[in-house]
């Protein structure tokens, strides 16, 4: 065991795990601050570049540019207000307003130390609850599994959107593309309107990256927008003065951290929900509990903090269903799960068990990934604010031809690219009529694991039944009834409540 | 223009589902298959659940949105004209895309048609100078082609 433990810990510290790690969190940085560029696109149009690495170099690829693609976001939600991703949405309320008021600096570095502070309780809990959830796991049946991935979708639709319909719609449209081509059980052919190049299905990678990549940089080259206009950071001041400023501006809030990251990593581990809906939970929590409550909105650290804690430590959270149940937490996680299946690891409950090592990697990544955070998102603090100025119109036609790389690296089929170029269009079509994406591939993900423990528990009882019978499987079902029907009840019946 | 592309897009998918009900229900009704656990099954009962939700979704529109509906379509002209510049941007990129993805790398190969598609798209959205334009498509190309197959040992198209 001692043995054991001292190879894992050298392998994460080897030259090679820090070199992927340093510049997987360079890349995420760069990419989630630039407006447009978001962490899930990164993930997805890497895939092929990693398809080639041993497993454990890819995974501290991914994870890496995960993480820092998501404390990359609050750089330009700090200086543009504008979120490089989703996740930092709450967390241009009160960045702009700090940066406005020339604190800039140390707004990103209470962001930084907050992000990777977060992260790092994250990873605390995930080692802690992941073992526990895991042994639990190992008693659930197909028809729990079949439950549980709904309700990833399920609550994604719910979340991810304005409209519930429009989410739920756009996740059953994920499940139903998954069916086109051979069935998972008797091996036969269905829908693939006679083309031999559906008979393995619809390619779920490059179906990502155009529903992530192609969509993102159409969108972006026919909005208004090109360029921002930027709050600048005052380059005299110094660095590590604002560090320890910033340092100490987190210790005199402990509580607000801790209630945050762990607020984060429950709501990353919910099946389908992820680090956007984290941010906003922290930063209510967060207003509702401080003192200070008229600051919020106006350039409130307390309101910076928790948001950022939060979607940070959220990073973490979403590995505890992936790990587990071998069921995404949020969009970019489901992208990963993808980039896993693609090196032979199936995450579920036995992975525990079969791949011990590289649980240990896995979270030996994650502390590496957040300590980088601080060192490069602090020394980078300046250089920042002159990348996010880049322009629409000469990057995205480069996450164009990323995007055709990564469809057809994979495979070496050109039919991929056209699969990226079809679901590009797609996503194109939705965003545009407010409908999520994320639930459309949470779908397309775990369509797989829908169908076949569907189809299972059918051929067990040849009845509908179970379903709602057996005891996990109906409480699965009455937490899903109580979140949808919920919300219709209050705005009915007690509008005053929603006032 | 947006509540009636909705629309549009709502009874697209709604009827896309239905053939994809039409087809599992043929596939169901194949004898060799049992039609409870069978390979139809799934994709009907998604379909349906797909059908209801997109009805749903249609009916609400008409009922909530008819008049701006109606009044979209009526405006539909000026409206094209008042968004010219977000068509055209739209036709572009697509188009260039299309004709990059479909038509010119399976004739010259990656590297050239890349280029040239980095030069067409940088020199209309990024409204970059000619020569910056050729020098940053053709060093982007080359290199990304030197970066994946020398480095990586993947091949591209």
């Amino acid at each position: 065991m001692m043995e054991q433990s001292i190879y894992i810990l050298l392998s994460i510290i080897s030259f090679k795990s820090i070199i992927w790690v340093v510049l997987g969190v360079t890349l995420g940085i760069v990419v989630g601050a630039v407006p447009g560029l978001t962490a899930t696109m990164a993930v997805a149009l890497l895939l092929s570049v990693t398809y080639g690495m041993d497993t454990s170099a890819a995974l501290a690829v991914l994870i890496s540019v995960y993480l820092g693609g998501i404390y990359g976001g609050s750089r330009s939600a700090i200086l543009l207000n504008v979120p490089g991703t989703p996740s930092s949405a709450a967390t241009a309320l009160d960045g702009f307003p700090l940066a406005q008021k020339g604190e800039a600096t140390a707004a990103s570095l209470v962001a930084t130390i907050g992000s990777a502070v977060g992260g790092l309780i994250g990873v605390l809990i995930l080692a802690v609850a992941a073992p526990v959830i895991s042994k639990g796991a190992l008693k659930i049946a197909a028809w729990e599994y079949f439950w549980m991935a709904i309700f990833g979708i399920a609550i994604s639709a719910n979340l991810s959107g304005k409209s519930v319909v429009k989410g739920l719609v756009a996740g059953m449209l994920g499940l139903l593309i998954t069916t086109i081509g051979l069935d998972p059980v008797y091996g036969g052919l269905r829908l693939t309107f006679g083309s031999r190049q559906l008979v393995g299905g619809v390619s779920m990678l490059p179906a990502m990256i155009g529903l992530f990549g192609f969509t993102e940089a159409i969108c972006a080259i026919t909005s208004k927008e090109t360029t921002q206009k930027i709050c600048n950071i005052n380059n005299k001041e110094s660095l590590i003065r604002s560090f320890v400023y910033a340092s100490k501006k987190i210790v005199k809030l402990p509580k607000l951290t801790l209630i945050s990251s762990v607020i984060g990593t429950f709501i990353g581990a919910v099946p389908g929900v992820g680090p956007d809906i984290a941010s906003w939970v922290a930063y209510d929590t967060a207003k509702r509990k401080s003192r200070n409550k008229e600051e919020f909105g106006r350039g409130s650290y307390e309101g910076l903090l928790a948001s950022e804690t939060a979607n940070n430590a959220a990073t973490s959270g979403v590995f505890i269903p992936l790990l587990t149940l071998g069921i995404p937490g949020c969009a970019v996680s489901a992208v990963i799960l993808g980039g896993m299946r693609l090196h032979g690891l199936r995450p579920g409950p036995t992975f525990f068990i079969d791949q011990k090592q590289l649980i240990f990697y896995i979270i030996g990544i994650l502390v590496l990934t957040n300590i980088f955070i601080i060192i490069i998102g602090t020394m980078c603090t300046k250089i920042l604010s002159q990348v996010i100025k880049v322009q629409y119109g000469i990057i995205m036609p480069i996450v164009i031809v990323f995007s055709v790389i990564g469809s057809y690296a994979m495979s070496y089929r050109s039919f991929d690219i056209i699969i990226m170029f079809v679901f590009g269009l797609i996503g194109f079509c939705m965003r545009k009529a407010n409908m999520p994406v994320a639930p459309m591939v949470l779908g397309l993900i775990l369509g797989d694991i829908v169908e076949t423990n569907f189809r299972k528990a059918l051929i067990v009882n040849n009845s509908f039944m179970p379903f709602f019978t057996r005891p996990i499987s109906l409480s699965i079902v009455i937490i899903m009834l109580i979140l949808f029907v919920y919300p219709i009840i209050k705005q009915r019946f007690f509008p005053a409540i929603k006032k | 223009m947006l509540v009636l592309f909705e629309f549009i897009l709502s009874f697209l998918i709604f009827l896309f589902a239905l053939l994809f009900m039409v087809l599992s229900i043929l596939i169901g009704l194949d004898s060799k298959y049992d039609l409870i656990v069978g390979p139809a099954v799934f994709p009907i009962v998604i379909s349906t659940i797909v059908i209801i939700f997109s009805g749903f979704w249609i009916l609400k529109q008409i009922i909530k949105n008819k008049g701006r509906m109606i009044k979209e379509l009526k405006q539909i002209k000026t409206n094209f004209i008042k968004n010219k510049n977000f068509f055209i941007n739209f036709l572009i990129i697509v188009l260039s895309s299309f004709c990059y993805i479909l038509i010119l790398m399976p004739l010259i190969g990656f590297t050239i048609s890349t280029a040239l598609f980095l030069f067409i798209t940088t020199l209309y959205f990024g409204k970059m100078k000619l020569v910056k334009s050729i020098i940053l498509s053709v060093l982007f190309s080359y290199s990304i082609n030197y970066f994946f197959l020398h480095i990586l040992n993947i091949y591209l198209p």
